[in-house]
């Protein structure tokens, strides 16, 4: 079995997507791609979870859904998985907003999380 | 001691808050993304509203902070889009900062205008492909830049282009009439040379015709002219027959005036017998009985001497008739004679004039070949003209044909001053090149 390694983000990085009401990709920024190893092509059109890390607990999406759903921010410390299999820890503050239409996206902004934060997580996740 | 116990107090709450105020300098400097509030256990202090204010700061702070990050968030993936060609996004998301608001509201009108406008030029770039120039752009929305010159560029192609569909029309108008025209004239031309050839095929026809006439003239005046020397030889002959005869009756004439000397000796002699036989009578009547035998023969030669008279007499007319006949027979020969040199003179003439239309018709047969030869040619040459007139009458249909299809996709497109040159066409005033060359 593959050892798996963490890529980790530098401050200047920004992680940007937006979804559907579905968690459906809608579109993803350049940082999104150069951190995750999917072309643009590859992310748009695929569901969210595309970068999910089993490691996630499925208790942490679900508080997700449930915020954002409200009408919330969200925000939370996410461990994602890369094209190659590799993972990267990320800030992640999700926004319910509108599309120009007036149709529900979710907007999704990443950034470096601090170790204490993904210590915390880690720990957090494990119980979980 | 109470003094010291607060001292020591107040020592132990500044501590704690320079401890808040570090974090939340961490965080403004995005060190971390979450600042931990502190919460004073001492509430009775005097610096207690100190960290309530702190806290209020850090919980605005990280409020505004997470605002503007989705803000921010909203903006970089719209300029992205718009880095990709995507315009129809914007900035949902809000901000209570003002200035960033503004930002936000500035980048919205800008994606929205561009949007606007490349919607426009998608429209009328759709209306150009389907033929229509009507349309035109606002290229005074923008102050200068490439965005400018874009439209203008756009429009420019338009002026272009209907500059060329004006001269297209004009020439495509003119060049359909100018070819119907031409397409008349050629089968007008093709009409006629067809007809031409028709006739001189009956023209050369009628002059083998005549060739051929002349040709047996020509045969028939040498036949002529060799029965007229017949003639001629036969005049001279009968010319000589004549003389001859003149010399035969002169002959004639001779020899009978020979016969009537010799009638009229014999005449003498039956005079003198008769005399001499009446003598003797008067003897033998004299002699009597004796003399009787001999009167009988006296009486005898009397009888005789007057017969041989009668017959002379009768010889004597005769002569003279015959005398008669052959001076009238000389008379009519030397007639004859004058007569055939007559005749001879009108054959000489009569050959001369034959000898001259053999000539003629000889040369007039040369002719008639000749212009028959040359017919020909033309009506070989007249045959190529038909068949090149065809060949010019079809082209000019398929040029008609074809003009009147140009012409025909140019009336589907639309442009600027269209209506002016249809009526122009109408009116029949763009009927030639001439015209249509003023553009």
């Amino acid at each position: 079995m593959a050892v798996e390694t963490e890529s980790i983000l530098d401050r200047k990085t920004v992680i940007v997507s937006e979804t559907d009401e579905k968690g459906v990709i809608l579109y993803a920024n350049d940082d999104f791609c150069r951190i995750s190893g999917f072309s643009k092509a590859e992310l748009i059109g695929k569901p969210h979870n595309i970068v999910r890390h089993p490691d996630m607990p499925k208790a942490a999406f679900a508080s997700l859904w449930e915020t954002i759903k409200a009408g919330n921010v969200w925000n939370g410390i996410v461990k994602n998985r890369t094209k190659e299999g590799n993972y990267y820890w990320v800030n992640a503050t999700v926004y319910p907003s509108k599309t120009p239409t007036g149709e529900i996206r979710y907007f999704s902004v990443r950034v470096k999380p601090t170790d204490t934060e993904i210590k915390e997580a880690q720990a957090a996740y494990t119980l979980m | 001691m109470f003094s010291f116990s607060k001292s020591y107090q107040n020592r132990e709450e500044i501590d704690r808050l320079i401890s808040l105020m570090d974090e939340i300098i961490l965080f403004v400097k995005r060190e971390q993304n979450h600042i931990p509030l502190e919460t004073n256990e001492h509430p009775s202090s005097s610096i207690e509203p100190v960290f309530q204010k702190c806290n209020e700061l850090a919980t605005l702070l990280e409020e505004k902070s997470r605002e503007d990050l989705g803000v921010n968030g909203e903006i970089l993936l719209m300029s992205e889009k718009m880095a990709d060609g995507y315009f129809d996004d914007r900035v949902h998301l809000k901000s209570r900062d003002p200035h960033f608001q503004y930002t936000a509201q500035s980048i919205n009108k800008m994606a929205e205008k561009i949007q606007y406008d490349f919607t426009q030029i998608i429209q009328l770039l759709g209306s150009y492909e389907e033929g229509d120039y009507t349309g035109a752009l606002e290229s005074n929305r923008y102050r200068g830049g490439v965005l400018k010159e874009v439209m203008k560029g756009i429009d420019g192609l338009r002026d272009s282009i209907t500059t060329m569909l004006r001269e297209s029309f004009s020439y495509g108008i003119a060049l359909e009439n100018v070819s119907r025209q031409l397409d008349e004239k050629m089968g007008t031309i093709l009409k006629a040379t067809r007809i031409q050839s028709e006739s001189l095929k009956e023209a050369t026809s009628h002059v083998t015709h005549i060739s051929q006439k002349i040709d047996e003239n020509r045969s028939d005046t040498e036949m002529m002219q060799h029965s007229s020397l017949k003639v001629k030889s036969s005049a001279i002959r009968g010319k000589e027959l004549a003389n001859e005869t003149v010399r035969a009756m002169h002959e004639i004439n001779e020899a009978t005036s020979a016969i009537t000397e010799a009638i009229e000796v014999i005449d003498q002699i039956a005079f003198q017998t008769n005399i001499l036989s009446l003598n003797a009578a008067v003897e033998a009547a004299t002699a009597g009985e004796a003399g009787k035998g001999f009167a009988v023969v006296a009486s005898e030669v009397r009888n005789l001497a007057s017969r041989s008279s009668e017959a002379a007499k009768r010889i004597k007319e005769l002569v003279s008739q015959a005398a008669e006949k052959t001076e009238e027979g000389q008379k009519t020969s030397i007639d004859m004679i004058e007569g055939y040199h007559h005749l001879n003179t009108n054959i000489e003439e009569t050959i001369t004039l034959i000898e001259k239309t053999t000539q003629t018709s000889k040369k007039q047969v040369e002719n008639i070949k000749d212009l028959e030869r040359t017919l020909h040619g033309i009506q070989s040459k007249t045959g190529q003209f038909v068949e090149i007139a065809q060949q010019a009458s079809h082209i000019s249909g398929e040029i008609y044909d074809i003009s009147h299809k140009i012409a025909k996709t140019l009336e589907n497109k639309k442009f600027p001053g269209k209506e002016h040159l249809v009526k122009l066409s109408e009116s029949g005033e763009i009927s030639s090149l001439e015209y249509a060359n003023v553009f």
